[in-house]
């Protein structure tokens, strides 16, 4: 019992700040846009944490640079790459991953190949026999903070109302006077931005690879697929896929993360109903 | 255009009343698929080096790979996780090796074929996994789906360690098993010979009764039933033949070098087809096949990185996404211009004989 429950605490911290990256993919998602780069900012906000932490910087403070540094790189990618592509799913997941790939190996020039690790160090704290890091205390506290934020911002506020309206009916949106193009952009880098800070979150708890975002993304898509689109569901879906995945990765190897997401990804998507999942049927 | 070219335009062949997919049998494809076939028997013959004798076989594996690869382009799903038959494959063979604790001479010298055949069948089954899985998705979402499937297995495979090489690791983490042949020159010309199979039966099943109803399953359900054919069901069948040919090269590969290792199931074995498709043209069998082919020999007598290759890859997959974004996994190319007359497009390399699909 009290192991569940100490499985249960890891796996909801562990998950929170994976409910970020997931809301960045529903966010493209949403808008038609299928993000495989999205492993790659979540990569490069890991890094800026290494980076600020070999400054003396604490890796919590590298979240907003690497957010900002991620929604101008997806502001770029979006404009350069995606957008020529508009309405053609498999060819703007082709080019986004080949983007990613190529992302990953300049990171292994820069950073190297080898696994790193963000040094950082909080107390132990034990609530009656569950035994909780004050270092994922600490991350799931930021990822929860960052998750609330974005989704104030898409509830609150006029520019969350026409990231909705463009993702609900875009052909509507635009004769309501809405750049939808414009909506597209921001949600593509915005959804770049969230990962980047995802990425930030996580890296003090996971070891820094160039190719660590693989990961992220299939767990950032499994979430989506299980729990999409609303924001709730996006939340339910990563804390249950944490602690689902967390399961099998404290009894057996971390690997079963990766094996446990992309069942529920397999899973889930063969059982979607929407439209933009399904092969079409006319 | 000749008369004879307005005459095959304006009556193409008719297969079960089914005439906008009818293939047609056009010679200068096969000459295009035997001059293939040649190539790697006269390399093979011609060669004296041991290095490009091992080069050649490898090259020779990995086409064999790749054209098995086709058959799903022409289904319409294009799966980056091909790589999931062709390790399940190795792995395979090195698990029924170590389990029966066989060796080079046992069976009366039949080991390598117990071996390929138990990599067939598991390479059929992890395809059909995934067909099972995709067969009512979006391409998009075989593409991503089937990359998942294979990162997992790549997982799976870096746990399974054996005492003989254990470590942590994609490269010490090998499974070994028994090396076969053990000649340069044997192993050069069974390569050539699986891979001249491989490029045979593709071609030959796409271009036949069953290929019209393949291309048929590439496009919406409806569309099929309308025309009698059980679409889901057939791009399962396309995902297990696809499978099967990959499990045969994986095994081929493991023996060649002698283990089984989780690179076999990287993103780099599992974008080699899809790109060597995108550079030879999937609508083609001996495109793929000829770049498949290359690629790799290029590869491996020049020692490529893999990490360059992944770059190399993510070019492709960039350039060809940019290029023809409705028609991906389209021909570059065509061996045969006729198609292109049927088609109505008159640009050249702009026919589509094969993969009528387009992106959804």
């Amino acid at each position: 019992m009290d192991l569940a429950a100490q499985l249960i605490v890891s796996g909801l911290l562990a998950g929170a700040p994976y409910a970020l990256a997931a809301w960045g993919m529903a966010v493209a998602f949403a808008n038609g846009m299928l993000n495989l780069t999205l492993g790659l900012f979540f990569t490069l906000g890991a890094y800026f944490a290494l980076e600020f932490t070999a400054r003396g910087l604490p890796a919590s403070s590298a979240a907003p640079a690497a957010a900002l540094a991620a929604l101008i790189a997806g502001w770029a990618i979006e404009r350069v790459f995606v957008r020529p592509l508009q309405g053609r799913a498999l060819a703007t997941a082709v080019v986004l991953l080949g983007i990613a790939l190529a992302g990953e190996q300049v990171f292994g020039l820069v950073w190297g190949g080898a696994d790193r690790s963000v040094p950082l160090k909080l107390e132990v704290l034990q609530i009656e026999h569950v035994v909780v890091a004050g270092l994922e205390l600490f991350i799931a506290a930021g990822a929860a903070l960052a998750f609330f934020g974005v989704v104030a911002l898409a509830r609150r506020t006029r520019a969350g109302l026409a990231v909705r309206a463009a993702a609900e009916n875009a052909e509507i949106a635009s004769c309501a006077g809405l750049d939808v193009e414009r909506v597209r952009v921001w949600a593509f880098a915005g959804g770049c931005a969230a990962a980047a800070a995802a990425g930030a979150f996580v890296s003090p708890i996971t070891p820094l690879s160039p190719s660590m975002g693989r990961g992220a993304l299939i767990f950032s898509l499994a979430v989506v697929a299980a729990g999409g689109p609303s924001l709730r569901g996006l939340l339910a879906g990563s804390l249950a896929l944490g602690v689902i995945t967390q399961s099998p990765a404290t009894y057996f190897a971390p690997q079963w993360a990766v094996v446990v997401a992309a069942a529920v990804l397999a899973g889930a998507a063969a059982r979607r109903r929407v439209p933009l999942w399904r092969r079409a049927n006319a | 255009m000749s008369t004879a070219a307005v005459t095959r335009s304006a009556a193409p062949p008719r297969v079960d009343g089914v005439a906008a997919y009818a293939p047609g049998r056009p010679p200068s494809l096969w000459w295009a698929v035997g001059g293939w076939i040649a190539v790697p028997f006269l390399t093979a013959a011609l060669a004296r080096d041991r290095f490009i004798l091992t080069t050649l076989a490898a090259a020779a594996v990995q086409g064999l790979f790749a054209v098995g690869w086709v058959l799903l382009a022409v289904t319409g799903q294009p799966s980056l996780g091909h790589a999931l038959p062709y390790g399940a494959g190795a792995y395979a063979a090195a698990f029924v090796a170590r389990r029966a604790g066989l060796h080079g001479g046992d069976l009366g010298g039949w080991v390598p074929v117990v071996l390929t055949a138990a990599a067939a069948i598991a390479g059929g089954c992890f395809g059909g996994l995934q067909g099972r899985l995709t067969r009512r998705l979006a391409p998009a979402f075989v593409a991503v789906v089937t990359l998942a499937t294979v990162e997992a297995a790549r997982s799976l495979a870096t746990m399974w360690t054996v005492p003989v090489l254990r470590g942590s690791g994609d490269t010490d983490t090998a499974i070994p098993l028994p090396t076969f042949p053990n000649d340069d020159r044997a192993a050069a010309w069974l390569a050539a010979a699986a891979f001249a199979s491989g490029v045979l039966v593709v071609a030959a099943l796409v271009r036949s009764r069953t290929g019209v109803a393949l291309r048929a399953a590439a496009g919406g359900e409806r569309d099929a039933e309308a025309l009698g054919f059980d679409a889901p069901r057939l791009r399962l069948f396309a995902f297990i033949a696809a499978g099967t040919i990959a499990g045969i090269a994986g095994a081929l590969a493991a023996q060649l070098s002698g283990h089984a290792s989780p690179l076999m199931l990287s993103w780099q074995a599992s974008l080699f087809a899809p790109a060597a498709a995108l550079i030879g043209g999937a609508a083609t069998v001996a495109g793929p096949a000829a770049a498949a082919y290359a690629g790799a020999g290029a590869a491996q007598f020049f020692e490529i990185p893999a990490a360059v290759q992944l770059l190399v890859f993510a070019g492709v997959l960039v350039a060809a996404g940019l290029r023809d974004p409705q028609h991906l996994f389209g021909p570059a190319f065509s061996w045969n211009p006729r198609p292109a007359e049927r088609t109505g497009d008159p640009r050249p390399g702009r026919s589509r004989p094969i993969v009528p699909w387009e992106d959804a």
